[in-house]
């Protein structure tokens, strides 16, 4: 594995707090994160990912949902990058910038970040493709189940 | 004359490999041609599935395959089929691969029913409709002893209770494995919705038989609810084609892949022995004869889209002028609405029961039957759950735990519902050679087809239908989509129809060209009407039998089939 240098060990860091408080996930993979992290930079969100951290930075130690949903969600520039984070964490799924008409022609990473998709799980279900469960495990109510929200 | 072969089978899907499976087992020398090939292997393609752009479509695993360009897939981006202005293009599509487009079925299985056989004598000729249904020359009784070898064959999981007797059409043996398990969303909504009532018909949800085991079977595993049947199943849990190419090989047949037929020629008597063909790339190259290639029994099994394309090229089998007449398939359609509680979509096979109440009935006299289907995949086909993550974070601003909480809120109660029609015989609808040619010069299929209104209006019945379901189930307001709107389902079926009378069909009751006595056609190209099942269980039931008259026609020792 290529050796990082400090920016951008610094960036990793600041890429995964943000995420974790993006999607509600504590303990993400760090090797995700970094391929996530090298997509986005090498992707058209590179620019305003830029800014994202840096505004995610200023936040201070203290960052919370609230906080980022104040300071940087509430950007109209900034929101599709903050969008296309949570979106790579919870199915690996890139969107397509260039290609307004079609908001979901959604392209994939590798084999290892489509499997990893969280927000499967955070419904109830599993990736399309590997289920990880026994013979019949779909008759009954889902073992990591949800619960809705009350009226 | 010795032949090169006792029986060259065309075509490697469901009913050329169970054929040349079971000629091959009673020593005949088999040679399978199959246009595609074995690549990419089942773990390469869960990967290039994975990987694949979103839609993911029928085509998504084999984006790495080579042989496109050489024998076109009409579920490739090649725009394959050649459609007459006005027009739309015909909706459903097949692999060119070896074990066919049976790599990207949902594995269902119903079979046909007594009336499905004999439409025109129970129900006349419908009042819509120019030629009218006619009778296959087959009765449900005749088939049913090979549906049962079918069900053995393909490894059926089913539930004997709920489909013994079903519409007058009994089962005389038990389904092989017990059924495919219903998903917790089936369950509920059978509680709320068994024996009701909607247009005279008694609403009640049945398991759908499945060639998907519910246990180890066949040296298979049991189905882990992986989801992704359409377009394959990562684990082999699910039937396809190439169970039996591989068991057909076993017994000593051979398989040459990358090869294209291009023409058969027939003998002065009307016999066809000669078979040419085209290969390109290097598979299997170093032991392949040149083209041409002899057979005492020449069987085309190339769907009923490819089945008629070579007929026509060779100019065979079409005294009768049928050839490529009532092309038929399914009008399948989906709606969207949500339950009243979570039903946990997105687990376990895309769909594993169904409501059979109305695929027959006195009104089918007036209009097509119809089968619904209950579905486990949420609103997928309409994005989710990606849409749904994109509009709650750019439009309700939701992260974190918010977000999580929405986004279950917003999915867990998602269902679909989808029906499909009987599509009534039109001769209006049928393939035919296009002046256009692929890459090794042979015709391309000119496909015609619009939905008779006999079908339009059991689309209109089994959307009203889902209307009613979604109403019970809590939805108020469902997506039924456009009005007369609908997809294609797969299920192509009709150009080379069976009959007695040989100046009105393609085929006998054996499946034997009326023209040609050592021309079988073996495939859901002979079917004379088709009901609403989906039709591969049955198109596995006639090869099956139509391997057994082959193989007496060789003189080769048979099995009795009780």
């Amino acid at each position: 594995m290529l050796k990082r240098s400090p920016p951008q060990k610094e960036a990793l860091t600041t890429f995964l707090e943000l995420s974790r408080i993006l999607t509600g996930v504590n303990g993400l993979a760090v090797d995700l994160g970094r391929q996530y992290l090298d997509r986005l930079s090498s992707s058209t969100f590179a620019p305003s990912l830029q800014q994202v951290l840096e505004r995610f930075r200023s936040l201070g130690k203290n960052a919370d949902p609230d906080k980022v949903k104040q300071h940087i969600l509430s950007e109209a520039t900034l929101r599709p990058t903050i969008c296309q984070i949570i979106l790579l964490w919870y199915t690996s799924g890139m969107q397509d910038p260039s290609d307004p008409a079609t908001p979901f022609t959604i392209h994939f990473g590798t084999q290892e970040e489509y499997f990893s998709g969280l927000g499967w799980q955070l419904i109830g279900a599993h990736v399309p493709g590997l289920s990880g469960g026994y013979f019949g495990h779909w008759r009954y109510r889902p073992e990591n189940e949800p619960e809705e929200a009350g009226d | 004359m010795k032949r090169d072969f006792d029986v060259i089978v065309i075509g490697s899907g469901v009913a050329g490999a169970i054929a040349a499976y079971r000629l091959a087992k009673l020593n005949a020398r088999v040679l399978i041609l199959e246009a595609g090939n074995h690549n990419p292997s089942r773990a390469q393609m869960v990967g290039g599935y994975a990987t694949a752009t979103l839609p993911k479509s029928l085509h998504s695993p084999y984006v790495q395959i080579t042989s496109d360009k050489d024998a076109p897939s009409p579920d490739s981006s090649i725009n394959y089929y050649d459609t007459p202005d006005g027009f739309v293009r015909f909706r459903s599509t097949y692999e060119r691969r070896t074990g066919g487009a049976t790599w990207h079925w949902l594995g269902h299985t119903p079979r046909m029913l007594r009336s499905d056989f004999k439409m025109k004598s129970t129900y006349g000729g419908g009042p819509d409709f120019p030629d009218g249904f006619v009778d296959w020359p087959i009765s449900y009784d005749d088939l049913e002893p090979w549906y049962c070898e079918a069900e053995a064959e393909l490894g059926v999981a089913g539930s004997d209770a709920e489909w013994q007797n079903l519409f007058h059409s009994p089962r005389s043996k038990p389904f092989p494995m017990s059924m495919i398990w219903p998903s917790y969303s089936d369950r509920w909504i059978a509680g709320q919705i068994n024996d009701k009532k909607f247009e005279g018909s008694v609403y009640r949800v049945l398991s759908t038989p499945s060639a998907r085991n519910s246990t180890l079977y066949d040296g298979r595993p049991p189905c882990a609810g992986n989801s992704i049947c359409v377009p394959l199943c990562p684990i082999g849990a699910k039937y396809d084609g190439a169970v039996h190419v591989a068991k057909a090989v076993e017994k000593g047949a051979t398989l040459w892949e990358q090869t294209v037929v291009t023409r058969l020629e027939k003998d002065k008597d009307s016999s066809v022995h000669k078979v040419e063909f085209a290969t390109y790339g290097d598979l299997n190259k170093k032991n392949r004869r040149a083209s041409p290639v002899t057979a005492e029994v020449v069987i085309i099994a190339a769907n009923a889209i490819e089945t008629p394309k070579l007929l026509l090229i060779s100019e065979l089998a079409n005294k009768s002028g049928k050839v490529g007449f009532y092309l038929m398939d399914h009008l399948s359609k989906s709606t969207y609405g949500k339950a009243s509680e979570p039903l946990f979509p997105f687990r376990g096979p895309p769909s594993t029961s169904g409501i059979e109440s109305f695929r027959d009935g006195e009104f089918r006299r007036e209009y097509a039957g119809f089968r619904l289907s209950l579905n486990n995949d949420g609103w997928g086909r309409k994005g989710s759950p990606y849409a749904d993550i994109v509009d709650l974070v750019t439009n309700e601003r939701r992260i974190g735990m918010e977000l999580q909480q929405a986004l279950f809120d917003r999915i867990g109660r998602q269902l679909r519902l989808s029906c499909s029609v009987e599509v009534a015989p039109d001769p209006a609808n049928r393939v035919e050679l296009s002046t256009m040619k692929d890459a090794l010069g042979v015709f391309r299929p000119k496909v015609t087809f619009a939905a008779p209104q006999y079908s339009l209006k059991g689309l209109a019945h089994a959307t009203s239908t889902m209307k009613n379901m979604f109403e019970i189930l809590g939805e108020k307001s469902p997506d039924l989509g456009e009005v007369g709107a609908f997809d294609g389902a797969g299920h192509i079926m009709g150009t080379c129809r069976m009959g007695d009378d040989a100046s009105k069909s393609v085929v006998d009751a054996n499946c034997c060209s009326h023209d040609h006595h050592n021309l079988f056609l073996l495939g859901a190209a002979v079917f004379p009407s088709c009901g609403s099942p989906n039709p591969t269980l049955t198109i596995a039931a006639l090869a099956l039998r139509g391997a057994d008259h082959i193989a007496k026609h060789l003189g080769l020792k048979t099995m009795q089939v009780v």
